[in-house]
Order: structure tokens, then sequence, then C-alpha cells
């Protein structure tokens, strides 16, 4: 029955595979704008993002200066009203996690953990919260314990204890689904709170088979062969160990999160994307805005102008015009 | 020209274990995007390299055995087997550049 709602799971992610004109990895304000835009001239877009909260904005508590938004508003609510905007102009958006990318042939293939999307040009707006030093044990123990796929690993720990480390709705969605398999799931957040909706958290918090660790950073991940234990720190500084066969990891950093491209495209000597003026890369038809390029200034509206920028590009391209449409909307009218 | 080669766990000693030419052999699941990602790759390898080695693929979903010995926890894990022992594992997906390294250096006994 659980083998069953895994594979089904499978088939809606293969229904997932069409054709799209363009595919938009990362689903923050660069990503989402660039999705409103693509969208709104008719393209046929699909966004692929990780979760709400898996970005910069995500864990942003409040936006004061983005013009027109007036009152408060938290990053996530924020990135929240872009992606309804990108919707109602027909954009697609599905949460899976991109490991991997053929952008070299004509039609790229953006492969994630859940399926595999096709597509003509391919818009990289990932964010720069990708992860530096490793946890000690865990590149020892990859694969032996260690695993960064709940939806990939997760059968190999039936009746077994495991540890989320995250605090993500990524995080949350993991340790959900690793509760079907798992006998107990640790949760950590080395945050008090976590970053993902109220609703998620309550369902995580309810859970009879998760027991949450708020505030406690992940240490160490030990075993010989196989993981066979954590050891995480209490924010009062006390240790504690917990004897698991797997730990999920799902932490972030401060990095352009540039690994699921292995070396396809230019980067300057620095290690940053190289971009044209349109956020075009090395490769015509691959496009990068936003946080992950590394000299842009951390803005949100800066990220989404560049978003405009790359979508206009994108649908000039496909529609064999010189200039970039302007989409003056009252001469529709 | 070869193809990747489905095996069970009945047949893994004698197609595995007992090959006289080395053996790339893949743990994967139907459900697991990373494997997905490799399976064109693994395609291209045992073309490519035809009458050099033997690629081959267990489905962890229904042969477990070999999976269990070898403590496969993770997948995709691609084991690099010589005359029956294993001197090399990759677990994850990685680019095509980075797996034909890795079957190159295997072929040519730098593992």
């Amino acid at each position: 029955m659980e083998d069953n709602q895994i594979k089904n799971n499978s088939n809606e992610s293969q229904k997932a595979s069409a054709n799209y004109d363009v595919v938009i990895i990362g689903g923050g304000p660069a990503g989402s704008t660039a999705a409103i835009y693509a969208a709104r001239s008719g393209l046929k877009t699909l966004v692929v993002d990780k979760g709400l909260t898996s970005g910069a904005l995500g864990i942003t508590s409040k936006i004061v200066n983005y013009p027109g938004i007036v009152e408060e508003i938290s990053g996530a609510q924020l990135v929240e009203k872009m992606r309804e905007q990108a919707k109602l102009f027909g954009a697609e958006y599905i949460s899976d996690k991109v490991i991997g990318v053929d952008l070299q042939s004509e039609t790229k293939s953006i492969f994630g953990n859940g399926g595999v999307y096709n597509s003509r040009f391919v818009i990289i707006s990932t964010g720069s919260m990708g992860r530096g030093v490793r946890i000690q044990g865990e590149d020892r123990l990859l694969g032996h314990g260690v695993s960064y796929c709940a939806t990939c690993d997760a059968a190999f720990y039936r009746n077994k204890d495991v540890v989320v480390a995250g605090n993500t709705d990524e995080a949350i969605e993991e340790a959900l689904f690793l509760t079907k398999y798992a006998n107990q799931v640790y949760f950590l957040s080395q945050t008090e709170r976590l970053a993902a909706p109220q609703e998620l958290v309550e369902t995580l918090k309810n859970h009879p088979k998760v027991i949450l660790y708020a505030g406690t950073k992940l240490k160490e991940i030990i075993g010989e062969n196989r993981v066979e234990a954590v050891l995480a720190v209490q924010s009062d500084q006390h240790e504690v160990l917990l004897s698991v066969s797997g730990a999920f990891v799902y932490l972030q950093g401060g990095r352009p999160v540039t690994d699921f491209i292995q070396g396809q495209l230019e980067v300057s000597q620095s290690g940053c994307l190289i971009v044209d003026s349109s956020f075009q890369t090395s490769i015509p038809g691959v496009y990068a805005i936003g946080d992950v390029l590394c000299t842009h200034v951390k803005q949100v509206v800066v990220s989404a102008a560049e978003g405009a920028i790359a979508a206009m590009a994108i649908e000039k391209e496909i529609n064999g015009r010189s200039r970039m449409m302007v989409d003056w909307s009252e001469k529709k009218q | 020209m070869n193809s990747v080669i489905h095996v069970n766990d009945d047949q893994f000693e004698e197609v595995v274990l007992k090959a006289e030419l080395p053996v790339l052999v893949d743990f994967w699941a139907p459900w697991c995007g990373p494997c997905r990602m490799v399976a064109p790759l693994l395609d291209k390898i045992a073309s490519e390299y035809s009458g050099k080695i033997i690629v081959a693929k267990v489905n962890t979903d229904e042969n477990s055995q070999w999976a269990v010995n070898y403590r496969v926890q993770g997948i995709p894990t691609m084991l690099f087997i010589s005359k029956g022992q294993v001197v090399k594992t990759q677990v994850g997906a990685l680019s095509e550049s980075g797996l034909k390294n890795l079957v190159n250096d295997f072929l040519a006994g730098k593992n």
C-alpha cells in the first residue's frame, strides 16, 4: 500500500514531463517575476521550486522597501503574491528539487527528484542559500545512511529511526514523507522557529512519529560503515546523542546554488556565473537571474527586475522579433 | 553494440560477480529522480564502451537481496566490480563527464 503511494506520486510526476517553452528553476522573486512576464506573453511556463520558504525571502520576516507594497508584509507573503499573479497568467508551479540539468542539447532537460522537465529555454533563479561546509561524517556516510532525497530513499528506512536536519518547508515535507516508513523521525531545526507555513509546522509537531528538537544544531553524523547515531547541540549547549539509521540533511548556507549545473556553464575566476546584459549565460537559451549571480545587489526589486528582463528576452527570441515587446495593457482594451 | 543488462537477485552472481569483464552495476528504483537522470548516461556507457565493460542494473524495488548485501541505503548507487570485488562506489547522480571519468579510471585500474 505504501509502495503504491510512492508509485502514484511518481506517475503524477511523469505527467509533468510535458514540453515547456521555459522552465524556471527557483520560484523566489526573480523566478516568479520571470514567470509572470513569460506566462503573460503566452509562453508555456513551468516553475520548479523546492518550497515556498527555501529561499532568502522565505525567511525574511518583514519587507518594507518593495515599491507599491506599503502594508507590513513578510518575505514569504510577498513571494506568495507573486506566485499567485504568475499562476493567474497561466504559469505552472511544481514542488521538486532539481538535482541535475542537461543544458547542452537544443531541448533542455531539468532533472528533479520527482520528475524530468523539458523545455526550449531555462531560467536559473536558485538564489544564494546553498551550503558550503559539510557536517562531520556527512560525506563519508553519504549513501550509507546520509541522504538528501526522502522520495528516493525512504523505503530503505522501514521501521527504523531517522533524523531530518533543516527548518524549511522542504525539510518538513521530506520529514512527513519519511513518517510513512520510518519508526521515528527526529526533526532538528537549528532555529527555534521553523520557516514554514503555520499549518505545515502544526502537522509536523502533531505527528505521532515526529519528535521536534527546536533550536538544535546537527553537529556530527556518527558511524563506522553506516549511520549509527547523530550528535546535536541544543541552544543551551547541551549535547544530544540520537541513535538513528538515517540522516536526511536539508541545511542551508550562503553560497549561490549552482551545484546542479555540474560545470555546464561558464563561470568567472571567482566562480560566479557569467551573463550578458539580458542575463543570458554562456549557453544560448539559458538565463541566470537574482541572487544566484554573485555580483548582484541582494534586493527583491532588483531580482524582480532581472526576472522581467530575462523573460522578455526569451519572448523576443521565441517570437523572432528584433525588439522586446512592451506590454501596454490599455492599448488592448 | 551492447546495451544495459537488467539483472535480478538470482542472476546477479552469474552476470555480475562471475563476469570476465569489469562491471558497472547500478542499483535504482522507478520512483527515483536521480536514477532517471543517470539512466540515459548508463545506456551511453554500455554502447560506447561495448566489449570493455558490462553495464548492469538492479531494480531495488523488485530485487533487494544484493542491495542489502552491499548495504545500499540510497539510490542511485553504482558499484564498480572487478572479478567479484567492489573497487569503487558512487552514490548519487553525476554528470556524463563525471561518470566517464570514473569509468575510465576503473578500466585503467586507478580506483
